[in-house]
């Protein structure tokens, strides 16, 4: 120790006297630059999070190379002797600095530099990787909680399919009950029976929204209809809760024009808004529903605002609300009932249609809800309304005859209740391989089917129908799906299986009847867009579920129709003449990703078979594959060129 | 933000070009080469591409090939790290395997047709992009 500080005196002396030789100046530098570089060798080759580090060292030396001669030797100077300091370049005083023997002490001096820095940055490096392993539990801690999270969304979604199921056979059981016989009484129960239901139904119909939107699988509709008209309908509904509580509810807008849009979700979100503002307005107050519209283009604007005297929010609380299971004041739940997903769906709604669910609120002042979105303009002005009286005039008297397949007794029954009522002869059964089986002894013009049904479903039983038809030659029968599943992919997956439209559960009386007349009176094999589906239209699908403008898709579709798809079957044709396996398989690709971004699924599937039996380099196989990418990819065109 | 869009498909291409028109300036380059001259041109001069979409299988210099060429052209501007150009590969879900190969080449992340507005936002926003 007594060495080493006479050393570290030796060492001040000849700086403040400014004694140097020049041996101890290049000394000097040569540890600068040794330093730096093994500093730069061991932190780029650490990891690649010290790159910042080195670009920030870059930086610097830009800097400095771009500074003036006297201000980089004044830069050098301070560098030189910070690193200088950093190296403890005492030891060369410690081992006693001689100027006869540089030459021996440089190599030594530049191992003990690296030695040094070495550990140094090996310091560095076990940090850096606990910091790693810190970060990979992070997100392990994520995964998990979102595995939680999930875990949760598919009960909430499982328990509410399993409730759903009942809810609906009650809900139809209601619709079909004779009422003429019925004592004043006995309505009177029969009216606070369905009242329940239909609160009960709406509330698990919330815990599916918000686990669909949780999953990212609530799709927005796009059908031509008018908000306002949708908006009063929505309002009619609260009429007598209303007139119970002594409110006025006042609708104000300007004739809104008819846009595409998803009226189901509007409406929702309105009735959201609407029975919140009831639930939370006393006695003798006043809730306003304004809707206003303004059309620029071919795009209309609307400014939809709800409005209540109502209790109101504090300010402090106007964020939560819009978070799922929240109210602003848990005895609220109590008071006033809810799930406390209401508004949650609402902002997640209004969300998926581009805007922002907004609320000005003050305490005892009442709130104001308000969003502003934007449809494009619809091409009809008018939506055909047909009665329930029309729609049983559309089936004449034992002319029809219909197989129905469903696994839950009371619903089956149900169906043929319904059936019964629309004059139509038909035949009930239990799973998809008893309505095969009945099917195949039978004939039948319509063939309705549940999608989940034991033994075999009703995805598999339309398709072992297209099958035995095929076989028979025989002329396609229609085919009317069901399913409580409201997912978008599931309706494709039936629908390409062979079915002709979907019905979502629980089934009316009129959608059924709508759907039923719709099939029966197109072309054999036609798919008819269910009432509320994205149905096959390319272009409301790459409007709404690409999020691209129309007159893009247009473009787009015309241009993919008249000139890529015409190319790229050229290019598989030669190629397949050449027998150049390489350039089918190349051709193949590029038309399977096209045929998908515009959702010509059939279209792409078969592109991705003939592609891999191109790679497999299966000759005959590519063959026959390539034969069915052509015959695929007129069909779209045939089925484009007719709807346009 | 500033993004190229790079695929040989004018369906592919148009409708990522579209999406992303709301969101900032796009060029399109429709295969290997054209896509290493832009980005080159750009970084020349000064106004480097924030984003590339990069389609894997591209003819003559396929996406594989591009991605290495624009991380070596970055390198040799000692443009590395963080600072580089994000890029994102677009695919179908089949091509897993070229995906994990382009990761390794160092791109950002990757898109699987058919691309849809939410997807492509996503993928911007998780990279800080917008």
């Amino acid at each position: 120790m007594v060495f080493f500080k006479r050393a570290i005196d030796t060492y001040i002396e000849n700086r403040l006297t400014g004694n140097y030789s020049p041996a101890l100046s290049y000394l000097r530098i040569s540890v600068g630059c040794a330093l730096f570089i093994t500093l730069l060798f061991i932190q780029t080759s650490v990891d690649p999070v010290y790159r910042s580090f080195i670009a920030q060292l870059q930086v610097l030396i830009s800097i400095y190379l771009t500074v003036s001669i006297p201000l980089k030797g004044f830069i050098t100077a301070i560098v030189i002797n910070a690193v200088e300091m950093i190296v403890v370049a005492d030891i060369v005083f410690v081992i006693g600095y001689s100027e006869a023997f540089p030459g021996i002490i440089l190599p030594f001096f530049t191992i003990i530099t690296i030695t040094v820095v070495y550990y140094f940055g090996r310091s560095l490096f076990d940090k850096n990787r606990i910091l790693f392993k810190q970060r990979d539990e992070l997100f392990r801690a994520k995964n998990e909680a979102e595995t939680a999270a999930r875990a949760k969304s598919d009960f909430l979604s499982a328990m509410s399919h399993e409730i759903r199921t009942p809810m609906n056979s009650i809900l139809g059981y209601i619709e079909m009950m004779p009422t003429d016989n019925l004592t004043k009484e006995q309505k009177n129960h029969l009216s606070v029976i369905s009242s329940n239901a239909h609160d009960l139904i709406s509330i698990i119909n919330d815990i599916l929204d918000f686990t669909k939107i949780e999953r990212d699988k609530l799709v927005l509709e796009s059908v031509p209809f008018n908000p306002a008209r949708k908006i009063s309908l929505v309002l009619k509904l609260f009429e007598l809760k209303a007139k119970e509580k002594g409110i006025t509810v006042t609708f104000h807008h300007n004739n809104a024009p008819f846009c595409n849009g998803d009226p189901l979700r509007l409406g929702q979100v309105i009735t959201n808004l609407v029975g919140n503002a009831l639930k939370f307005t006393p006695e003798g107050g006043s809730i306003d529903v304004i809707l206003d519209s303004k059309v620029e283009g071919d795009m209309c604007f609307f400014n939809i605002e709800v409005r209540d005297t109502g209790i109101g929010i504090a300010p402090e609380k106007q964020k939560m609300i819009f978070e799922a299971f929240m109210q602003s004041d848990p005895t609220i739940i109590e008071k006033y009932g809810g799930t406390g997903l209401g508004l949650t769906i609402c902002s997640q709604i209004v969300n998926l249609m581009e805007g922002k669910l907004l609320v000005e609120s003050a305490p005892g002042k009442g709130s104001r809800f308000y969003f502003s979105i934007k449809m494009p303009l619809a091409a009809i002005s008018e939506e055909p309304q047909k009665t329930m009286d029309d729609l049983i005039e559309l089936f004449p008297e034992k002319k029809y005859t219909a197989l129905v397949a469903e696994d839950a007794p009371d619903s089956l029954n149900l169906l043929l209740l319904m059936l019964e009522k629309l004059r139509i002869t038909a035949d009930g059964a239990v799973n998809g391989k008893e309505a095969f089986d009945l099917f195949r002894k039978g004939r039948y013009d319509v063939v309705i089917l549940d999608g989940n049904m034991p033994v075999m479903n009703g995805t598999e039983a339309a398709r072992e129908i297209r099958k035995y038809e095929k076989e028979k030659k025989a002329q396609p029968t229609p085919i009317v799906a069901l399913s409580a599943k409201v997912l978008i992919s599931e309706k494709e997956e039936f629908l390409k299986a062979g079915a002709n439209t979907f019905v979502e559960k629980p089934v009316f009386l009129k959608t059924l009847a709508q759907s039923i007349h719709s099939v029966l009176n197109s072309p054999a094999g036609e798919i008819i867009p269910s009432g509320a589906s994205v149905g096959n239209d390319i272009l409301s699908r790459m409007t709404a579920e690409i999020g691209i403008s129309r007159e893009t898709a247009r473009m787009i579709i015309s241009e993919f129709f008249g000139k890529s798809l015409p190319e790229y079957l050229g290019n598989i044709r030669d190629a397949v003449s050449r027998k150049n396996l390489a350039d089918i398989e190349r051709g193949a690709h590029r038309l399977k990703g096209a045929a998908a971004s515009i959702f010509l699924n059939t279209l792409s599937d078969e592109c991705r078979v003939l592609e891999s039996s191109a790679r497999n380099g299966n000759n005959s196989e590519t063959e026959a594959s390539a034969e069915r990418v052509y015959r695929k990819a007129l069909d779209a065109q045939a089925q484009f060129e007719q709807k346009v | 933000m500033k993004a190229l869009v790079v695929d040989d498909d004018f369906t592919c291409r148009s409708i990522l070009n579209d999406l992303i028109s709301t969101l900032g300036k796009s060029d399109i380059a429709v295969n290997g080469n054209e896509a290493v001259d832009a980005f080159s041109a750009a970084l020349e001069s000064g106004d480097p591409y924030d984003v590339i979409f990069l389609d894997i299988m591209l003819p003559g210099m396929n996406g594989q090939e591009v991605l290495r060429k624009i991380r070596e052209l970055e390198k040799a501007r000692g443009i590395g790290g963080l600072d580089g150009a994000k890029i994102i590969m677009t695919t179908m879900l089949e091509d897993f395997d070229n995906i994990k190969k382009a990761f390794t080449e160092q791109c950002e992340g990757y898109l699987v047709k058919p691309v849809t507005r939410d997807k492509t936002r996503k993928i911007l926003k998780d990279l800080e992009i917008i």
